[in-house]
């Protein structure tokens, strides 16, 4: 069944917090380049399923699949290493260490130690940072710092959690800008309020609805699917 | 006078050893013992420090108390009656000694004590003894017997088989002066003992013309002693006077020395015995004074029979001291009085004990003055020779007297 | 003046000695968040491991090595086999490492005896400057207790594997997310601290008594170095605090008796914890 164009497969994927149920039979898959969108109302399972894909949860059944290999029973830091990246809803960075020690970080858990320009090459505004304190930079700054040192690790597949959220509206359009190019080097999984960066960054998407695949289709077609935003709407 | 606690005792099981006393081989021998065994032996309640800090001290404590039973026992026990001796571990703890008193008393139902530590377990053992009518025979050198300590002391059935302040200093004080300086710093672990030590050498230091020029006291367990060590160098005594106890003493020796300071005093030391200044080493003690009523090294036709005895029982390298011979001499003067008396009760050994000379002692002859429950005993001065190999060389002998006969108890009435 | 240098040297000896004792105390605590009771009992094996081996012959430099090796081993073995299915739950890493304190102070007991032991002062002698005095190895300890201090303030603020600890402590969800191997990283901090405790009861051992207390001596006042210094503030706080409770004694002394003094500090100490309970150098 493996198909030689895809890197990540969840399938049948089942994850409950103790007695309650999150996530039903989920299936989803990315390809090596491109963006995946994960759309839903809060509470669809969008954050749950991100955390199973990169370890902190465990699912209950299913398979998640990676470069061809189960990936289910590896712990968080083996599937990093592997080539899975993800930049959290929040917390991302570490408040109290200085972006320069954020980045290095970044690079001393990747496989290339070739330092952190390349972070600054795609966010530049970081290089005029690298004294302060993660802690005191914007929202946005933030959200650039979390995802130029995940792209450090050298990850195959990034999963973003809510990349636009809590930034200032000035500065969404940069991010979106860096994300359609990273889209074309490597897979890119989104979850996103913002529907039409997510639809723009994304050519295919999945639309959760309270735990289930409510919809998947390429974006083009999802964009225009009378029903989407029924499943959105609160 | 030891009183410390650790952690530790608060939560291990409370160990309560039972020393099944009297050889059985001695009993074969002995027709004569044969027939008393149908007797019922008299039971003391042996109260030590077996565990926590102070076992070092607890060792000889109980050893010489035992050593004695063995002895009596062989020797056909007391009226035809055998001693059996129940050990009690005191843990160093005032709280435990309560404890166990009272087991003692009356769950074993022994007809009298020996033992406690510190003088805080005394005084904690004082009520317990007053309240069950029983004695308690106490081997410790201590401050003296002051009023407002009783029932811990100043009490008619506590007797006191250790010196107190007036045996133990008060008789090398003109030598020392003499020798090395009227000036003393006087530093000491922060409780009674040192505290009531150092009013009596003040007291004699003014009637002899000299002066104290620093008075300190540390608390229990304190590793660092830099700012004392500064306040005694700047006192420019001659002397230091020193009281502290336990791991403190070591603690404050091995600093004052590793600060060259023991080339610029003169110590003396009236805590720091055999098993002490063994802890200490050589490079530390060497050149310290320290005065007791008894050390292993003492010459009379008693120490040497006695010590083999003790190391074919406890092994040549164990250590005594003042204090395991203090309960050694308890042990045989108690048999002695209640022999003397025909009876075993608490008024029989009350009575005998009075004035009872007691001439088989490893110090020589030593009597309990009856008027105040205070034992008579001979004072040693001794330095500590440098590069000692072990006991037997360890201390040089500076002056002795054969019988030191210590001021009145401070107590209400006398006698008691 | 010359007692006012006399007294700062004083100090500052105490408090390099302090901190020195409370350092794998401030590592495990500050770092991981584990209340390691058996801190006590680290620094009374580091004392016993070197007195066992110079009884045996071995050079004291040697003897305090293996000390701190064989600590840090034990702490390994402690790590791996209880502490760290328990990180998450601190109430019970807290009664694991009392009972390692119980446990091992009974088999130091066994192994060694209740006698006083005694390590002979590799260092005699003492430098004398006016009416100030040095002794020679207690200042060697305080240069080596200033040397770890900023040799682990290099390590952590210097160097790749200390950013990653910082890293780790201030996220350890994150910084798996980053392909860093938490569970190595903790096994390491605890073992550090470990051997931080042993090499810390090597070194004391010859200015103290050996007795299978020795460690308690400084558990309380440790855990006070920490908590004043605050949580977390590994190296200042370190220092900081044992300046308090430590160095600062000997300023109190000056002015009234050693007692007094003692309970001035712990006073503080106390005042320090209701008024600033992060600690002195954190503000909230």
């Amino acid at each position: 069944m493996s198909d030689a164009g895809t890197l990540l497969a969840v399938h049948d994927l089942c994850v409950a917090y103790g007695r309650s149920q999150v996530l039903f039979n989920v299936g989803l898959t990315a390809p090596h380049r491109g963006g995946v969108a994960v759309l839903g109302r809060n509470g669809a399972g969008k954050t749950t399923l991100m955390k199973t894909i990169i370890g902190e949860l465990r699912n209950k059944s299913g398979s998640v699949r990676f470069a061809g290999r189960e990936i289910t029973q590896l712990a968080t830091e083996q599937r990093v290493r592997l080539g899975l990246g993800y930049v959290p809803q929040e917390h991302g960075v570490f408040a109290r260490l200085s972006v320069r020690d954020n980045l290095t970080v970044g690079a001393l858990g990747g496989r290339r130690h070739d330092g952190i320009e390349r972070a600054l090459a795609i966010f530049p505004k970081l290089g005029q940072r690298l004294g302060q304190t993660a802690g005191t930079l914007s929202g946005g700054e933030r959200k650039m710092l979390a995802i130029g040192r995940a792209l450090l690790g050298e990850p195959k597949l990034l999963l973003l959690d809510e990349p636009t959220e809590g930034v200032w509206v000035g500065v969404i359009d940069e991010i979106a800008d860096r994300l359609r190019a990273l889209a074309q080097e490597i897979a890119v999984v989104i979850v996103e309020q913002h529907l039409q960066l997510a639809l723009s960054v994304a050519d295919q998407a999945y639309v959760l609805d309270r735990g289930r695949v409510a919809l998947v289709g390429p974006s083009a077609e999802i964009r225009d699917d009378p029903r989407l935003l029924q499943y959105l709407a609160p | 006078m030891k009183h410390l606690q650790s952690p530790a005792n608060k939560f291990s099981r409370r160990a309560v050893l039972r020393y099944a006393a009297a050889g059985s081989l001695a009993s074969l021998a002995a027709p004569a013992i044969v027939r008393a065994a149908g007797e019922r032996p008299i039971k003391v309640g042996l109260i030590s420090p077996l565990t926590g800090a102070w076992t070092v001290y607890g060792k000889a404590h109980s050893a010489g108390f035992l050593l004695a039973v063995d002895e009596i026992n062989a020797a056909g026990g007391v009226l035809g009656r055998k001693i059996e001796v129940v050990v009690a571990d005191s843990k160093t703890e005032p709280r435990i000694v309560v404890e166990q008193a009272n087991r003692l008393v009356r769950e074993e139902r022994v007809d009298f004590l020996a033992g406690t530590f510190s003088s805080a377990e005394r005084n904690a053992a004082g009520p317990v003894v007053t309240a069950a009518k029983k004695v308690l025979l106490y081997p410790t050198f201590y401050e003296g017997q002051e009023q407002k300590y009783y029932p811990g002391v100043c009490n008619p059935d506590i007797f006191m088989f250790g010196p107190e302040p007036t045996q133990q200093v008060w008789p090398h004080m003109e030598y020392m002066m003499k020798n090395f300086g009227k000036k003393f710093f006087m530093i000491g672990s922060d409780y009674v003992w040192p505290r009531v030590t150092n009013e009596f050498t003040k007291e004699k230091l003014k009637e002899l013309g000299g002066s104290v020029v620093g008075e300190l006291y540390i608390p229990f367990n304190t590793p660092q002693y830099d700012s004392a060590l500064r306040q005694i160098r700047e006192s420019k005594a001659n002397i230091i006077f020193h009281t502290l106890t336990g791991s403190d003493t070591v603690n404050f020796r091995k600093q004052f020395v590793a600060a060259g300071m023991n080339k610029d005093f003169t110590l003396w030391t009236v805590d720091d015995e055999e098993v002490v200044t063994s802890g200490l080493g050589p490079e530390v003690s060497a050149g310290a004074y320290v005065s007791f009523d008894y050390f292993m090294t003492i010459k009379n036709p008693n120490n040497g029979p006695f010590l083999e005895r003790f190391r074919a029982k406890f092994g040549k390298d164990a250590l005594m001291n003042t204090v395991g011979v203090a309960m050694y001499n308890a042990a045989h003067m108690a048999a002695l009085a209640l022999t003397k008396a025909g009876k075993v009760s608490t008024e029989a050994l009350r009575d005998g004990l009075r004035d009872l000379a007691f001439d088989k002692a490893p110090q020589g002859t030593v009597t309990m003055r009856g008027r105040d429950n205070q034992m008579v005993l001979p004072s040693y001065l001794m330095r500590v020779r440098s590069g000692w190999t072990g006991v037997n060389d360890m201390f040089e002998e500076i002056q002795h007297f054969d019988s030191v006969t210590p001021v009145d108890a401070r107590c209400k009435k006398l006698p008691l | 003046m010359q007692t006012a240098l006399s007294v700062l040297v004083d100090s500052m000896l105490i408090t390099f000695v302090f901190a020195l004792a409370a350092l794998g105390l401030a590592i495990i605590f500050g770092l991981m968040g584990v209340i390691n009771m058996g801190h006590g009992a680290m620094l009374t094996l580091g004392a016993y491991f070197t007195w066992f081996a110079t009884t045996k012959g071995v050079p004291f430099v040697a003897a305090v090595l293996l000390a701190a090796a064989g600590v840090g081993l034990i702490g390994l073995l402690l790590e791996h086999f209880i502490i760290r299915h328990f990180y998450d739950r601190p109430f019970e890493t807290l009664l694991l490492t009392w009972g390692f304190f119980l446990i091992s102070t009974e088999l130091i007991k066994i192994a060694f005896g209740t006698d006083l032991r005694t390590v002979t002062n590799p260092l005699p002698g003492a430098a004398h400057f006016g009416s100030f005095v040095l002794p020679a190895y207690q200042s060697v300890v305080a240069l080596i207790s200033l040397a770890l201090i900023v040799g682990l303030g290099v390590m952590l603020y210097r160097t790749g594997l200390g950013i990653k600890i910082r890293a780790l402590v201030q996220n350890a969800e994150v910084a798996s997310l980053l392909g860093l191997n938490v569970a190595r990283a903790y096994k390491l901090v605890f073992v550090a601290g470990s051997a931080a405790a042993g090499l810390a009861g090597a070194l004391i051992s010859p200015m103290l008594s050996v007795d299978p207390y020795i460690g308690n001596i400084f558990l309380v006042r440790s855990f006070f170095v920490v908590i004043v210094g605050g949580i977390g503030q590994v190296l200042g706080g370190t220092l900081v605090g044992s300046f308090l409770i430590g160095g600062s004694e000997t300023f109190f002394a000056l002015f009234s008796g050693q007692v007094v003094a003692q309970t001035i500090v712990f006073m503080l100490a106390i005042l320090v914890l209701r008024f600033r309970p992060a600690g002195v150098l954190r503000a909230q």
